[in-house]
């Protein structure tokens, strides 16, 4: 399979200050040397705890955060080292599904003018057209084409994740940044979106990176995962011999840590470590 | 030996513009002593309600119309305000929040937050009290512990204010410890050495545990019991193996198989849990029901029993 995109050697420096009369404060290595493909058609899993860098690596895969070494391809194009500005631009494939969708959107808009900003944005004129595809995305991403009308605080959690899906889809990426796209929902509600994610990645021909720290999701819908363990990729695979047997130790206490339903429970007397 | 929580037959209703709301209809949960009562439902089915109905903290909006929440041998809807401040809340029911920082005052230092509480409702003095919170940091293993009380919330991680936050809930030694989704904004890791953590001091310091989740992963590592809530009912409870091996409710059924680790397909449960203003006459579920049959529709089921001996509330156990 092709690689969509080929992040090669990307390091990412964050915050830091040279300090004239305050002391100096180091940059975060936030990404540090990772190397990764997304091929085409494929779900890649980005698996690692808060502050491994995960959401920081999509960040830059997307253009809003600047990389301080390293490359980034798109279809074998290089998108990386350019101005903030001209990345976003040159990277219009890539898009970002935020995590929280309920404060991705703008409670005084209605969703359908939400939902046509994005179109007007990237050059469609007429407003007939606008609500036509409005109408036709709702529908696909499984919400009645009248609620356009409404307003955010007239859905529930999981129909604004899907809210969310409608208003990015419309811009026609090809890769999809999914970051947390589960996180806070309902088991039953949870199973809804995910299905909804397959269907959508056969019918528009979708790529995801999806950003998750849910291993049992992870497991059964990803095709290949990595793991990343303070900024860098520790280890990757394909997803089910890499759950089955992981090599690195970080893997492994992951792993270990998934509350199961048919597993081992806890018992009295295991060692607690301090975090 | 009497259970340390019995409650029976709550019914909780909000009065609202658009009338009242039914949040509880028929609720009932028993936690034996030294034992860990999960509480699982979706969110809407009444999960907070029950907790604060329990520690008497409802809306004033609120009237628990029928039911009985009896407490180590006292019904607890009879005391009043005050009583329960003096005699049942943090010093005999200690609550865990799910949102650590949320339940910290950014602008005090934490020890000052936690011996306010226990100023209020533990015995002895404040050296007596210092004492025993640094004991408790110590054993939650919040580092450097005789400083920490000297810190401010930012200063620790989410795992460790969830630790500072545990240790408050047992500060004046309750006896029914209530954590309502303590471990949902970790970390896999973190939540794992939380749960690891609230498995030993159940033991220890002789407590008995109210667990509410939505996640079945959770229950499954930790609880003793369960109790399935659904709509403002109880609609199965028992022994957490015996429902996790072999489910009886159709709801049950449907929320397990909606875990990944036992989801054939991602289907989840088509429908929506009905508003609390406007309840069907018959079974509350039935609308969403896989294996839904001719009576369902017209009246509520009662409880009934399963061949395990779990309490279900289904047609087809009574």
């Amino acid at each position: 399979m092709t690689p969509i995109v080929e992040v090669r050697d990307l390091t990412v420096l964050v915050g830091g200050r040279r300090g004239f009369l305050v002391k100096n404060v180091p940059p975060v290595r936030a990404v540090d040397g990772v190397s990764v493909d997304l091929r085409k058609g494929e779900i890649l899993a980005l698996v690692g705890e808060s502050g491994s860098g995960k959401t920081t690596l999509g960040r830059t895969l997307l253009g809003l955060q600047r990389e301080t070494s390293g490359e980034i391809l798109l279809d074998g194009t290089r998108v990386s080292g350019l101005a903030p500005e001209a990345a976003r631009r040159a990277r219009r494939d890539i898009q970002y599904v935020h995590q929280d969708a309920g404060a991705a959107l703008d409670p005084w808009w209605s969703i359908g003018r939400t939902l046509a900003e994005g179109l007007l944005i990237h050059g469609i004129r007429s407003s007939a057209e606008r609500n036509d595809r409005v109408a036709e995305m709702l529908a696909a991403v499984g919400l009645d084409p009248a609620s356009g009308r409404r307003y955010p605080h007239e859905f529930s959690g999981g129909q604004l994740r899907r809210v969310a899906l409608a208003r990015i889809l419309l811009l026609r990426p090809r890769v999809l940044i999914l970051d947390e796209p589960t996180s806070g929902l309902d088991m039953s509600v949870q199973a809804t979106v995910l299905n909804l994610l397959l269907e959508l990645r056969e019918r528009f021909s979708l790529t995801y990176l999806f950003i998750s720290h849910d291993l049992s999701v992870v497991e059964r819908l990803s095709d290949r995962v990595a793991i990343m363990h303070l900024g860098r990729i520790v280890e990757s695979g394909e997803t089910k011999p890499l759950f089955a047997q992981p090599s690195h130790a970080y893997t492994r206490a992951l792993l270990d840590a998934v509350p199961r339903l048919d597993g081992r429970s806890i018992s009295v007397g295991m060692p607690v470590a301090a975090n | 030996m009497i259970p340390v929580l019995d409650v029976r037959g709550l019914k909780v209703t909000i009065r609202t513009d658009d009338g009242p709301a039914e949040v509880l209809d028929d609720v009932g949960l028993t936690l034996e002593r030294g034992r860990i009562l999960g509480v699982v439902g979706e969110s809407g089915c009444g999960k907070s309600t029950l907790i604060r109905a329990i520690m008497g903290i409802l809306p004033k909006a609120a009237s628990t119309e029928a039911g009985e929440i009896w407490f180590e041998g006292e019904n607890l809807l009879v005391f009043s305000e005050r009583e329960l401040n003096a005699q049942v809340r943090s010093s005999r029911i200690g609550f865990i929040p799910q949102d650590p920082l949320l339940a910290l005052n950014p602008v005090f230092k934490v020890g000052t937050q936690l011996l306010e509480v226990m100023r209020w409702h533990a015995p002895g003095s404040r050296r007596d009290h210092v004492a025993r919170l640094v004991m408790l940091l110590r054993r939650m293993q919040v580092p450097d512990p005789e400083n920490a009380l000297e810190r401010y919330p930012h200063q620790f991680s989410g795992g460790q204010r969830q630790r500072l936050l545990i240790a408050a809930a047992l500060s004046c030694a309750p006896k029914l410890v209530i954590a309502d989704e303590p471990t949902t904004a970790l970390d896999v890791t973190t939540q794992h050495q939380i749960l690891l953590l609230l498995r030993e001091l159940v033991a220890e310091f002789g407590l008995s545990l109210l667990f509410v989740t939505h996640d079945f992963g959770v229950v499954a590592e930790l609880c003793d019991d369960l109790c399935v809530i659904y709509a403002g009912q109880t609609v199965e409870a028992g022994p957490m193996r015996a429902i996790l091996q072999a489910p009886s409710h159709p709801y049950t059924r449907a929320l397990l198989a909606c875990h990944p680790d036992r989801a054939t397909s991602f289907i989840g449960i088509p429908g929506l849990v009905p508003s609390p203003l406007t309840r069907p006459s018959g079974c509350l579920f039935a609308a969403r029901c896989a294996d839904v049959r001719a009576g369902c529709a017209e009246a509520r089921p009662g409880q009934g029993r399963a061949a395990s001996g779990v309490q279900v509330r289904c047609v087809q156990f009574t």
